[in-house]
């Protein structure tokens, strides 16, 4: 059964991979999903209000968390729904987004873009 | 401060990206391009993403007084909107530029309009995500063939084996490889050779690990190129009474090398034959009889003043395509005075479903043939991106 880990969970107090906040997230999930699971609006409208009320470093703690919690709809909807957002975006959003920083050495990042320019065809304004 | 240091996590949201937004995440940092280039990972998305898999042929055209040949793209297999722009104009040569060899998804082209040979480049291109690359050149005065050997399920390097026609000793040749893995330079690769008999260097086939040149005399050339060894297959016998043989198609599909010879102008019949896995025969696969197919298209069939009719036709390709669970059909496109025909050599039948969009298909019919199979150039991306 897919929940014997959150029961693993609670049972292990020094539990680094999922707070408190995050667990009241990812566990009703499969619930919702269940309810909406015919309704593929109603998960996009879901998703739309995850990605404007959690930050992107709680949506990857989500992801973190459900993968330790084997919960496999839910590592796939968080997923998604981070693909979906960082998809079609310049470079620096994908950055911003997840704490990145370029690491290149100079004049290496301009020859990868120039290697994949047409990957950057069609690519949203910032 | 990354907000996510688990590469597993990583890879769960990288592979979920549609093709262009995962090449470009390989400009966000060196930890996303070495995660995107993996193998594994390629593989996997390769596989998760069927709808970038196609299969086809280039024909090229070359006109007079145009600093391009004309290219075309005609999809056999998988999606249509997976094919390849069919315009190399992504490459810029002043010189124009012309396909010289196709394999595995990669293409060889050079520039097309130069008077000499030290003027000529050469480059590797992915025409689906058009990036290319310019290769050194050979350093020789004559190159008879250029051929890329790459086999991306074994490794993502290729090499490009050039057949140079040696300096100072006549009727010898020299092969030099470029290797992508070792990047700057051409290497010489065993002793010249005498080359004696006419082979077609420039229309190599990759398969088993080795390159194949068909030869017009009693054998063909092939070259192992992982262990750099040259060796010889034998050819058919040339049947009694022709001078010449008459090659109708050599190339590579689904895993086997076919051969086809089409002797007598008058001919509607000939044989598909394949080379055995140890190469020390040749054997008919399947036998062809276009007389039926003649009947249905008369342009096929031409009349000249002394109403002597010959047989207008030339094949292809041929193409292995996916009908259900394990099970294959192998397909000879064929072409006819203005058309394109799809025919499936294991039942002799016309196929009507091929994908290919009807004005690709009509060509000039008082034409005659535009295309032969050295025209041709097969193309298959085996993965997604390389």
């Amino acid at each position: 059964m897919k929940f014997c880990t959150v029961k693993q969970y609670f049972d292990d107090e020094n539990n680094n991979n999922v707070t408190n906040g995050i667990a009241t997230t990812v566990i009703p999930l499969p619930n919702k999903h269940l309810k909406i699971k015919a309704n593929n609006k109603e998960m996009e409208q879901y998703e739309q209000e995850l990605l404007r009320n959690v930050m992107p470093q709680e949506l990857t703690k989500l992801i973190l968390a459900a993968n330790y919690l084997n919960f496999k709809e839910a590592l796939d909807f968080f997923c998604r729904t981070v693909a979906n957002a960082i998809q079609n975006k310049s470079v620096d959003y994908v950055r911003k987004f997840f704490g990145l920083e370029s690491d290149f050495e100079p004049g290496e990042e301009e020859k990868l873009c120039k290697e994949f320019a047409w990957s950057f065809e069609g690519v949203d304004e910032d | 401060m990354k907000y996510c240091e688990d590469p597993d996590v990583m890879i769960e949201i990288l592979r979920r990206l549609p093709l262009k937004s995962l090449l470009r995440s390989r400009c966000v940092c060196k930890w996303w391009n070495h995660l995107i280039s993996e193998p594994l990972f390629i593989s996997n998305y390769t596989l998760c993403n069927p709808q970038h898999q196609v299969s086809g042929f280039y024909m090229q055209k070359f006109l007079f007084l145009s600093m391009n040949p004309e290219l075309r793209f005609i999809p056999c297999t998988g999606q249509v909107d997976a094919a390849p722009s069919p315009s190399l104009s992504f490459i810029e040569d002043e010189n124009g530029v012309c396909i010289k060899h196709s394999c595995n998804g990669l293409l060889l082209c050079s520039s097309f309009r130069c008077c000499l040979e030290e003027e000529r480049k050469y480059y590797i291109c992915k025409p689906t995500t058009r990036q290319y690359k310019p290769l050194p050149r050979p350093a020789c005065n004559t190159v008879n063939g250029i051929s890329i050997a790459f086999d991306p399920k074994r490794s993502p390097h290729y090499k490009v084996i050039c057949i140079c026609g040696h300096d100072l000793l006549a009727k010898h040749c020299q092969i030099k490889i470029y290797n992508s893995y070792e990047g700057c330079s051409w290497r010489d690769s065993g002793n010249p050779f005498a080359v004696l008999d006419e082979f077609l260097f420039n229309r190599g086939v990759f398969w088993k690990g080795a390159l194949h040149w068909v030869g017009k005399g009693k054998f063909s050339l092939g070259f192992d190129v992982e262990r750099e060894l040259l060796f010889k297959t034998p050819m058919p016998p040339i049947p009694e009474g022709w001078a010449e043989r008459r090659l109708g198609y050599f190339g590579e599909s689904g895993g086997h090398l076919y051969l086809i010879e089409i002797y007598g102008p008058q001919t509607t019949v000939f044989d598909v034959m394949e080379m055995s896995g140890d190469y020390s025969s040749w054997f008919v696969k399947y036998h062809v009889d276009l007389s039926g197919l003649a009947a249905q298209y008369p342009s096929m069939i031409r009349y000249n003043v002394q109403d002597i009719h010959r047989s207008v036709f030339s094949a292809l390709h041929l193409v292995h395509r996916n009908v259900g669970e394990n099970e294959e059909e192998a397909i000879l496109v064929l072409h006819i005075p203005g058309k394109l025909i799809p025919y499936n050599l294991g039942d002799n039948t016309l196929i009507d479903d091929f994908d290919s969009s009807p004005d690709l298909m009509s060509m000039e019919e008082n034409l005659g043939l535009s295309y032969r199979w050295e025209s041709v150039h097969p193309f298959s991306n085996t993965l997604c991106y390389i």
